[in-house]
């Protein structure tokens, strides 16, 4: 993956802001990153850290009050200049994604068949849609895949459900899959075994997967790159042991501190102090500076810019040591 | 989920003397005048006025007793519940039919249309709609048709408004957000996941407005501007009896009952299939 490849998506300054008025809430803020072909990348951060309006935002699938500024490049296009056609062709061949909630995300009303079929069909694959279907289903490890084509959301677990997803949305192998905390609403044993099904899409079909956790351990066994995120903006932005080993935004610091870890048999559990902005009343300067333990002068007047190239990191104190 | 089924073991069942009713009623139309022992309008002008069998003087020949004509009740109640089951049918289905495909295009496409759409619906639900009926009845006539045309005219805006507001929680949901993320047709999301969503609620609107909607019928045929003779409905003979009452009570009562059983039993069969289908109503 050098940086000469052009990559499948890109960002720059993007910006959302929900709500009109006095106090708008700006979810993300200036984010310009982007995502090579094939690559697995992690996004991490609180809640209310802009990690599902930023997914959102890549496909286009923002709600109508959100406003949006800055610009998204998807394979050398403006996703946000194609037409609605365009869009929906881009949709049905190229861009997928996989939301939080396996329970609500399939219709009540079908059977796995229907709906599998139906988006075989929106794909124009011809064929014998079924063995079409079931073969995915397979491929997602989905057990006794026959019996569960026929059968109703309700009657399969969450992690099954979350299977026929992924199914569903790698039933045309994507360019880039998007998926907003795919194993959140899973139980522990099960969450793994997404997140690795998710890596087997990226080998099968060398799809670029971008995955949003709160769960650092997790990203770090399937990502080839982590994004830090603390409200709306991307604080820091580099391979994954990279960021693990030498984390260098005092924010990422203070994350994997908190992991859970060991010491001396006992489970020690440590966290950052202080709190989450309020989105709607912003600093001038970084945002992450109240929380800090080293704080500079210029940190809570002005926002931080990125240094560094291969690992970039949006803090004055690494410029100020670089 | 196991103990929500618990719960619902009281309501698994469906009222039976309800579902009966509904049953026998719908064959009893279907068969019409097959079934009457007697043409609709045979008058026998020798047994006018004839009670029912079980009461003095009724005979086995006319079962439920004749009217001031002589013509046999039972008959005629047979043949008004073709008129009244057919009239009330036809004008839900019609005026379902386009109040569910406005809710849906309110619903879905937002903004001005929607506006457009919801401001019609509240115009009509704020009138009268007895007035409506007696204005439109006024203007075009009585009869069948008109009758249909009354009630549709007065019940599309209800079937709209609940569709539009099912429409707008089902929009929501992330089955939808998915299917238009990969990249499915507006009006087919609109059909294929909006629409068999919100048939619960549908459903049981329009088996409760099967109840208002006989009503509606024999309170115009009443006031003689719903159905017109040689035609028979329900509310016509109780208009026709309503000066004999005092000493012929069976041409007034006999009709009335069978209004008020056949309300209560699609009444019935609604509640319970809207108990059925919302898990919500139950706890």
């Amino acid at each position: 993956m050098t940086s000469r490849e052009p990559p499948l998506i890109s960002t720059t300054g993007l910006g959302v802001v929900y709500g009109k008025g006095a106090n708008p809430v700006r979810a993300v803020a200036d984010v310009a990153f982007t995502v090579l072909a094939g690559e697995i990348v992690g996004i991490a951060g609180e809640s209310g850290s802009g990690k599902s309006t930023l997914c959102a935002a890549l496909i286009r699938a923002l709600p109508r009050a959100a406003s949006l500024s800055g610009e998204v490049q998807y394979g050398g296009r403006d996703l946000y200049a194609v037409s609605p056609g365009e869009l929906r062709r881009l949709r049905q061949r190229e861009l997928a994604m996989v939301l939080q909630n396996p329970m609500t995300s399939l219709d009540p009303m079908f059977t796995i068949g229907d709906q599998l079929t139906e988006v075989l069909e929106v794909r124009d694959s011809g064929g014998d849609l079924r063995a079409k279907g079931i073969a995915l289903l397979r491929r997602v490890h989905l057990t006794a895949p026959e019996l569960r084509w026929s059968q109703y959301p309700h009657q399969l677990s969450g992690g099954m459900k979350q299977r026929v997803l992924i199914a569903m949305a790698t039933a045309s192998a994507p360019r880039l899959l998007v998926a907003d905390e795919p194993t959140s609403a899973l139980d522990a044993t099960i969450q793994e075994e997404i997140l690795l099904l998710l890596r087997d899409v990226r080998d099968a079909h060398g799809t670029a997967v971008i995955i949003v956790s709160h769960d650092l351990n997790a990203l770090r066994r399937v990502c080839d790159r982590i994004v830090i995120m603390y409200a709306g903006r991307v604080v820091e932005d580099g391979p994954t042991e990279a960021v693990f080993s030498a984390p260098r935004h005092p924010y990422t610091r203070g994350l994997i501190a908190s992991l859970p870890h060991l010491e001396d048999n006992d489970i020690v559990l440590s966290s950052i102090p202080g709190q989450v902005p309020d989105l709607t009343r912003l600093p001038d300067g970084c945002a992450f500076a109240p929380r800090c333990t080293d704080v500079l002068p210029t940190c809570g007047l002005q926002q931080p810019l990125s240094s560094g190239a291969g690992h970039r990191v949006f803090c004055w104190m690494a410029e100020v040591s670089s | 989920m196991s103990a929500i089924e618990q719960e619902a073991g009281g309501r698994g069942r469906p009222p039976m003397l309800a579902l009966a009713c509904c049953v026998l009623l719908v064959i009893v139309a279907v068969l019409g005048d097959i079934a009457t022992p007697y043409a609709k309008d045979f008058a026998d002008l020798s047994a006018t006025l004839a009670p029912p069998f079980w009461q003095d003087g009724g005979s086995l020949a006319h079962l439920l007793g004749t009217d001031t004509l002589g013509r046999d009740l039972l008959s005629r109640l047979i043949a008004g519940t073709r008129i009244s089951l057919l009239t009330a049918g036809a004008a839900i289905f019609v005026a379902g039919t386009i109040g569910v495909l406005l809710g849906l295009l309110a619903g879905y496409a937002g903004g001005l249309v929607d506006a457009i759409v919801m401001r019609a619906v509240d115009a009509f639900l704020a009138l009268p709609f007895i007035l409506m009926a007696l204005a439109l009845v006024a203007a075009l006539g009585s009869g069948v048709e008109n009758m249909i045309l009354v009630m549709i005219v007065t019940n599309w805006a209800r079937y709209a408004r609940l569709v539009r507001s099912e429409v707008l929680s089902i929009k929501g949901r992330d089955f939808v957000t998915l299917a238009r993320i990969a990249g499915l047709a507006p009006h087919l999301i609109a059909f294929r996941h909006i629409l068999p969503n919100a048939l619960n609620s549908i459903t049981v609107l329009a088996l409760l407005d099967i109840g208002r909607a006989i009503i509606l019928e024999s309170s115009l045929s009443f006031l003689g501007l719903g159905i017109q003779p040689p035609e028979v409905s329900w509310g016509l003979m109780l208009a026709d009896g309503k000066a004999y009452m005092s000493f012929a009570w069976w041409i007034t009562t006999l009709p009335g009952l069978t209004i008020v059983a056949t309300v209560m039993a699609f009444n019935a069969l609604g509640d319970w299939l809207k108990l059925r289908f919302d898990p919500r109503a139950a706890l």
